[in-house]
């Protein structure tokens, strides 16, 4: 986003007149296609999977919370522990086997260079946090430098707790690592968990909207999927432009 | 065992040889524990290094059967370094502090004079009286001189009047010999000198060269264990079948016993010769005459020559002094139980009735190993097949499964199938070709039965029933009496060849008309035949029960099958209730402060704790060690803190202390010399029928001349040359026997899964067998798979100055079982050679090869 | 009840296995019923290890050297109940748990969630964990309860009471502590120079104290056992979780409420001119698709108000 107002050429205003009556007048709204059904849905079923299995987990992160609710309730949540373990585990596995190209498309954007705009960005960051009202930030490609960097540590920690998950219930049924490596494998889990939790927690706060700045993103992974052109302008300013000058996957709807 | 597990305490030092006791009776060791604590030694004497020798403070390996070259070794050095130098200052009245002369002189028969006829020679490795042509000795040159005789006074009144009494078959008495002694035992012909010649031999480089261990080791054994000769003193051997299951087991026993009476250790608190029985009831099985040469309580049974007849019995078996001139009356009652009302004097109690052993030179031996034989040539057609598992546990036993295929029928009463059961099953077996038909009868097992246990320090103990038998599954006496009841309906139907034996034996042993152990118990502890009725009424018992076996009388009015337990289930006022009579007691207190804890349960003879205890005390009655005392002359009568083994009140009358301390032999002094074996006088040396030697390091026989078996084909000797690893065998605690009960309990099978054969690391490397490999080991009687335990407890021995392995296996597994089995059978391997007084087979040294599986 | 143990005095021990056997027997502990299933391991120590069924084993280690030639030294491996017990300290489900009483260190297997903390963090190497299920979801952990029930009732463990060399006694721990003391003395006296004294001090002191025939590490004990380092980190990660979630909702918390009230303008785009436009006034308010040129400073303070009354809308 940028702040304005910036002076443009007189022909030019008057084609930007024009543009806003037609867009007025045809009552149309433009939206613009940000993440597919299958996007969607794999997020949704492994966001949800992650966050059971964080309540889940709690209860043998926590003794007393352990203790108070005895061992039945204990035993539910162990094997659902193991049970939604394996949906954590499978779903993105089985999704990313699907569509290799969309795999392709998100590791090339987590890995894509930092340009200026990105690491301003990222310094303006946490002032912004707490004052969004004040701060403009730069604009933005498909995926924001931070939401680059968080996305990247849930992809490490989810990826960590699903391979040392595997070798918890492995090492504990089938094979024998020896207690010093099911201690490490123990240990990595719980380093896993202790980064899910934080990079989780800001991410369902900032990508659910709680942040206000934030409203209506939610709609992007648990909607349609599609994000309107001011709210895409605004977040991820470089991005929109190009699609809209695209047009491919651009919606417009009658409002 | 002469003395009791709790007695172990006493002792000051401990010498197991032969057993294993922390493995193999691990209750054993609360006591040994004791006396370590005490401060006594312990020394352990075995070709490897036991669970026993950890515990242990001394360790001193041997080569399997050489036990008395090192005994023989110890006799030597008792004789030079304690008797030579200090008889000459005892004679003289001088007090002797390291060795106890008095109990030498008038305990044991050191200075009695041989006959002049006495002789061995090591030349030919053999003593006087060989007869080249039966292969046999005659003992007569082994006996005594003769001082002069006397006769038993018989007369109205007499000691012996009882012998001509109404209702006593008609006997000669024996003639009271008395010896010729020598008191200085300076006679060449006295035992003392003839024993110190025999052994002059054993010097301890020749032990060593026999046995295998270092000279050192040897001599710290030696000086240890013959501190004990000191007068108060006490050294207790601890023995199993690592002694006895020799080709000259019994002789290993005497060598035992002459070297604790040269110690003067016998009939002391903390000596004695301890036998560990290896089976909770096998002192029982030995009690009641459940070995073939023996009639129950130790008494003789009739043979075709010398016990042909009841007269021959009573004459040739009553001795002139001691407490076995009382045999007359042991047998009459013993007949009295057997054959009840028709047992008359005219029928000579029905004497006749009972089978005669075949005694002439040359006659077939019908004992266990032969047992097999006779299968094999088809004279034993069938066979009860009672609580032991042959096919597994016989000497040979791949000989045994294939003779038992020869039967005509076969019937095994165990608790669970065994090898016997199953012998067909074997995987060498062609069930195909076996016409052998097999009946199981399934036997309670002992907790689910009432009855009498009996343990290695002869205390017997009655055990109520603790759970129900399973299944079909019945007490072996309800098994005998449902066989009785049918054999004799046909033999009162048909007749047969020789019913008189049957139909005349009394079985009566019922309580409201079902077979009980009850009235089985007033038969064994004997009862006035007047007033006595066995098959009896549970509301109204009719039976007179002896208080003891000093009331049993030889003119029939008493019953009594087996006197020694007389005494045991005395109280008429209860005679059906297990719980009022002496083998029920629980009191626990030990009012001696020296273990005997006379109010536990019964010890027989007598409820005696410790045998032979006259010779706890000096010939004035005074014990040797004041802490430790049995029986004790007070000046006017005995006190007696052990029930005494001797004669201490005569009609009434306390009798004052004399030198008759084993009242049990007609000399009433022990033996160091004894005419009673069949292979020798004195124990000799003789390597094992296979041994590592092309001879003899000690005398001129390989063998011992008299060995059992040696004209069977099945034995197969083997030769060094093919065979050069000694081998003996062995059981682990968690296992027992042939493991038909502990293999079916999986925590047992779980604790040693297998059976294995243990190797020194040296003939690992030898062999290339490294641990978790398979070995082969195997000799000319088969061929068998077992696990190894490689072990630095396994060292080869220098023997005749070379390197000998030696290997141990043990025996557990075979192909019968729920959880834990074995394709082959250890006791494949071993020979079924025996001991000639006992029968008993050479389980503990042979030779095998061995190779990596 | 004062503090209890066990002593086990190797010197009286002849290795028979009773004290195992009795605990399989006594604690219900199945040993497997396959034909020949069980394993031999080429030595008397059957089975090799502890395992999810066996919570006590014999060891039988076999040395050169001594007055005998040989020395053969038993060992008992099972739980030592340290009074540091790292295990009950990091079980997450009370399982595992010090009893105040005796000292023992109680299992309650019911309540146990199969985490294994307890076995990673024994310096001892003694829970064992089996788990059998599909999901793994029956889940024992094994280790020896010093028999805590049988000791409330007044009784010695099952081990202790079938000991018949009398290697195992059992009473209160200072007493042991008397008794062991001796009993080195004795074995030193006997000529047993490395007999040693185990347990006063290890972790905080053990509830099995040991006298050790020849030395620590002959009878297969461990020399100054520490707790698994890995459990400290394990103990780390919880409370770092715990404050580092925290302290995320208390930042969220006040981001929320600094952006109460947030509101910005509505905009669109014309690829014709490369405008992007405020709706609501017409205002370009960019034009192109550049990279910002304001530096960060200039970002955060531009629109404060103490800086500029006009502000943000």
């Amino acid at each position: 986003m940028s702040n304005g107002p910036v002076r443009v050429s007189a022909e030019d205003m008057a084609l930007n007149k024009a543009f806003l009556k037609m867009m007025s007048e045809g009552k149309v709204e433009r939206f613009i296609k940000r993440h597919s059904l299958q996007a969607r849905l794999t997020h949704g079923i492994t966001a949800m999977s992650c966050i059971w299995l964080c309540l889940s987990g709690l209860f043998v992160f926590v003794p007393a919370l352990t203790q108070a609710a005895g061992p039945d309730a204990v035993l539910f949540m162990r094997m659902s522990h193991r049970v939604i373990g394996v949906v954590f585990v499978a779903v993105p596995l089985v999704s990313g086997l699907l569509a290799p190209k969309g795999v392709a498309h998100v590791f090339k954007n987590l890995f894509t260079k930092w340009d200026s705009d990105d690491k301003k960005w990222m310094k303006l960051f946490f002032p912004y946090l707490f004052m969004a009202k004040w701060i403009h930030m730069p604009d933005q490609h498909e995926v924001k430098s931070g939401q680059r960097f968080a996305d990247g540590m849930l992809w490490f920690a989810g990826a960590l707790m699903g391979v040392t998950g595997i070798l918890l219930v492995v090492g504990s049924s089938w094979a024998d690592f020896g207690m010093a490596a099911h201690g490490a494998i123990l240990l990595l889990h719980d380093i896993g968990f202790f980064l899910i939790a934080i990079f989780a927690m800001a991410h369902m706060f900032l990508g659910s909207g709680i942040f206000q700045p934030y409203r209506g993103l939610a709609k992007l992974m648990f909607g349609n999927g599609m994000v309107s052109e001011s709210d895409a302008l605004y977040h991820w300013g470089h991005w929109a432009r190009e699609e809209i000058a695209l047009g491919e996957n651009v919606v417009e709807k009658r409002r | 065992m002469t003395t009791h597990w709790c007695d172990f305490q006493n002792a000051d030092v401990v010498m197991n040889i032969g057993s294993n006791s922390a493995e193999n009776h691990p209750v054993s060791s609360k006591w040994l524990n004791r006396a370590h604590e005490r401060g006594a030694k312990w020394i352990v004497v075995d070709p490897r290094y036991t669970r026993t020798a950890e515990v242990a403070d001394i360790y001193c390996p041997i080569r399997s059967g050489t036990d008395i070259a090192f005994y023989g070794g110890m006799y030597r050095y008792i004789i030079e370094n304690l008797i030579e130098p200090n008889l000459a200052r005892h004679l003289a009245g001088e007090k002797v502090e390291e060795y106890n002369f008095e109990y030498l002189l008038n305990y044991t028969n050191a200075s009695y004079l041989l006959n002049e006829g006495y002789e061995f020679d090591p030349e030919t490795g053999l003593f006087s009286g060989w007869d080249e042509e039966t292969g046999s000795y005659s003992a007569a040159s082994w006996h005594y001189q003769v001082e002069s005789e006397s006769e038993w006074d018989t007369s109205a009144g007499g000691a012996y009047a009882w012998a001509v009494g109404e209702g006593v078959p008609e006997f000669t008495p024996p003639v009271v010999e008395h010896p010729k002694r020598d008191m200085t035992l300076s006679d060449p012909m006295c035992v003392y000198q003839q024993l110190k010649r025999h052994y002059s031999r054993y010097d301890m480089d020749t032990v060593c060269r026999i046995c295998g261990m270092d000279k050192g080791t040897l001599e710290l054994v030696y000086s240890t264990y013959a501190s004990t000769a000191a007068p108060g003193k006490a050294g207790a051997i601890l023995y199993a079948l690592g002694q006895t299951q020799h080709t000259y087991g019994a002789q290993n026993t005497r060598a035992m016993s002459v070297l604790q009476l040269l110690l003067g250790n016998v009939g002391v608190p903390g000596g004695g010769v301890a036998a560990l029985r290896g089976e909770p009831n096998v002192q029982g099985a030995t009690d009641m005459g459940m070995l073939v040469n023996e009639h129950p309580a130790y008494l003789k049974w009739p043979n075709t020559t010398a016990r042909a007849t009841l007269r021959k019995w009573l004459e040739g078996e009553t001795y002139s002094d001691g407490y076995y001139t009382n045999k007359p009356k042991f047998l009459i009652s013993s007949l009295k139980e057997w054959f009840g009302d028709a047992a008359t004097l005219d029928n000579d109690y029905g004497y006749d009735w009972w089978p005669k052993v075949p005694s002439a030179v040359g006659d077939q031996d019908y004992t266990h190993i032969s047992t097999f034989e006779l299968m094999s040539q088809g004279v034993i057609k069938g066979y009860f097949n009672w609580g032991m598992n042959p096919c597994h546990s016989a000497p040979n036993a791949g000989n045994a499964r294939r003779s038992m295929a020869n039967l005509d029928w076969l019937v095994v009463v165990d608790q669970v199938l065994t090898e016997a059961a199953t012998f067909w099953k074997a995987p060498d077996m062609e069930p195909a070709e076996i016409d052998t038909e097999v009946y199981f009868l399934p036997c309670a097992l002992i907790y689910e039965k009432p009855g009498i246990i009996l343990n290695s320090g002869r205390w017997l103990q009655y055990r109520f029933k603790a759970v129900e038998p399973w299944g079909e599954a019945k007490p072996d006496y309800e098994i005998v009496d449902m066989l009785w009841r049918e054999i004799v309906a046909l033999y009162e139907a048909e007749g047969g060849a020789n019913p008189d034996p049957i139909l005349n034996t009394k079985w009566d042993y019922y309580v409201d008309g079902k077979i009980d152990p009850r009235p089985v118990a007033w038969a064994l502890n004997g009862y006035r035949v007047a007033g006595t009725e066995c098959d009896t009424s549970a509301d109204d018992p009719k039976v007179d029960l002896l208080s003891g076996y000093s009331e049993l009388a030889a003119d029939g009015t008493t019953a009594c099958a087996t006197w020694i337990y007389s005494g045991f289930w005395n109280n008429n006022d209860a005679p059906l209730d297990p719980a009022e009579q002496p083998i029920a007691r629980r009191d626990n207190t030990d009012e001696s402060g020296l273990g005997l804890y006379s109010n536990w349960a019964y010890s027989w003879p007598n409820n005696r704790r410790i045998l032979y205890n006259r010779a706890s005390a000096d010939t004035e009655g005074r014990p040797w060690s004041a802490e430790k005392t049995l029986v004790e002359w007070t000046g006017s009568e005995w006190n007696q803190v052990d029930v005494g083994d001797f004669t201490a009140v005569s009609n009434g009358v306390p009798v004052p202390p004399n030198n008759n301390a084993f009242f049990m032999l007609w000399e009433q002094n022990a033996r160091l010399e004894s005419y009673g074996m069949v292979d020798g006088p004195l124990p000799e040396h003789y390597e094992p029928f296979e041994t590592p030697l092309s001879k003899n390091i000690v005398n001129g026989s390989l063998n011992n001349p008299v060995f059992l078996g040696k004209d069977y084909e099945s034995t197969k000797h083997g030769t060094a040359a093919d065979y050069p690893i000694v081998a003996t065998t062995y059981s682990v605690t968690e296992q027992w026997q042939t493991g038909s009960q502990t293999r079916m309990c999986p925590a047992l099978v779980e604790a040693m899964p297998a059976q294995f054969i243990e190797i020194s690391e040296e003939l690992a490397a030898e062999k290339g067998i490294s641990r978790g490999d398979k070995v082969r080991v195997w000799n000319n009687r088969g061929s068998v798979v077992v696990d190894v335990v490689i072990t630095k407890r396994m060292k080869p021995l220098t023997v005749d100055g070379g390197m000998q392995h030696l290997v141990g296996l043990t025996h557990h597994y075979g192909w019968a079982g729920a959880f834990g089995t074995s394709e082959t059978l250890v006791n494949d391997l071993t020979p079924n050679v025996g001991d000639p007084n006992s029968q008993t087979p050479e389980f503990k040294a042979f030779l095998v090869n061995i190779e990596k599986a | 009840m004062a503090e209890k143990a066990i002593l086990f005095d190797s010197s009286f021990c002849t290795g028979c296995h009773g004290c195992q056997i009795a605990c399989k027997c006594w604690n219900n502990l199945p040993s497997p019923t396959g034909l020949n299933e069980s394993g031999f391991s080429g030595t008397h120590q059957n089975p090799p290890d502890l395992n999810g069924h066996t919570r006590l084993i014999m060891t039988y280690n076999e040395l050169e050297g001594g007055s005998k030639g040989v020395m053969w030294a038993f060992g008992r491996r099972a739980c030592r109940h340290c009074s540091d017990a790292p295990c009950a300290g990091i079980c997450p489900s009370g399982a595992l748990r010090k009893d105040e009483e005796t000292g023992m260190v109680a299992v309650e297997r019911s309540k146990c969630v199969g985490c294994q903390y307890c076995s990673t963090a024994c310096p001892f190497d003694v829970p064992r964990y089996e788990a059998s299920g599909p999901l793994g979801q029956v889940t024992i952990v094994e280790k020896c309860t010093g028999c805590v029930d049988r000791i409330r009732q007044g009784m010695a463990p099952a081990c202790v009471t079938t000991c018949q060399p009398g290697a195992l006694r059992f009473g209160d721990r200072e007493e042991m502590l008397e008794v062991a003391r001796e009993r080195v003395e004795v074995l030193k006296g006997r000529g047993y120079e490395d007999a040693v004294l185990y347990g006063e001090n290890e972790m905080g002191g053990l509830h099995v104290i040991y006298v050790l025939k020849y030395g620590v590490e002959a009878h297969g004990q461990v020399p100054n056992p520490q707790a698994s380092p890995m459990a400290d980190l394990v103990g780390i990660m919880k409370p770092l979780t715990a404050v580092g979630a925290g302290a995320a909702v208390l930042g969220f918390a006040a981001m929320f409420g600094l952006g109460v009230g947030y509101k910005r303008k509505k905009l669109a785009y014309n690829p014709e001119t490369g405008d992007t436009i405020d709706v609501e006034t017409g205002e370009v308010v960019k034009h192109g698709d550049g990279q910002d040129e304001q530096s960060v400073k200039e970002h955060i303070f531009e629109n404060l108000p103490v800086r500029k009354g006009d502000g943000h809308e």
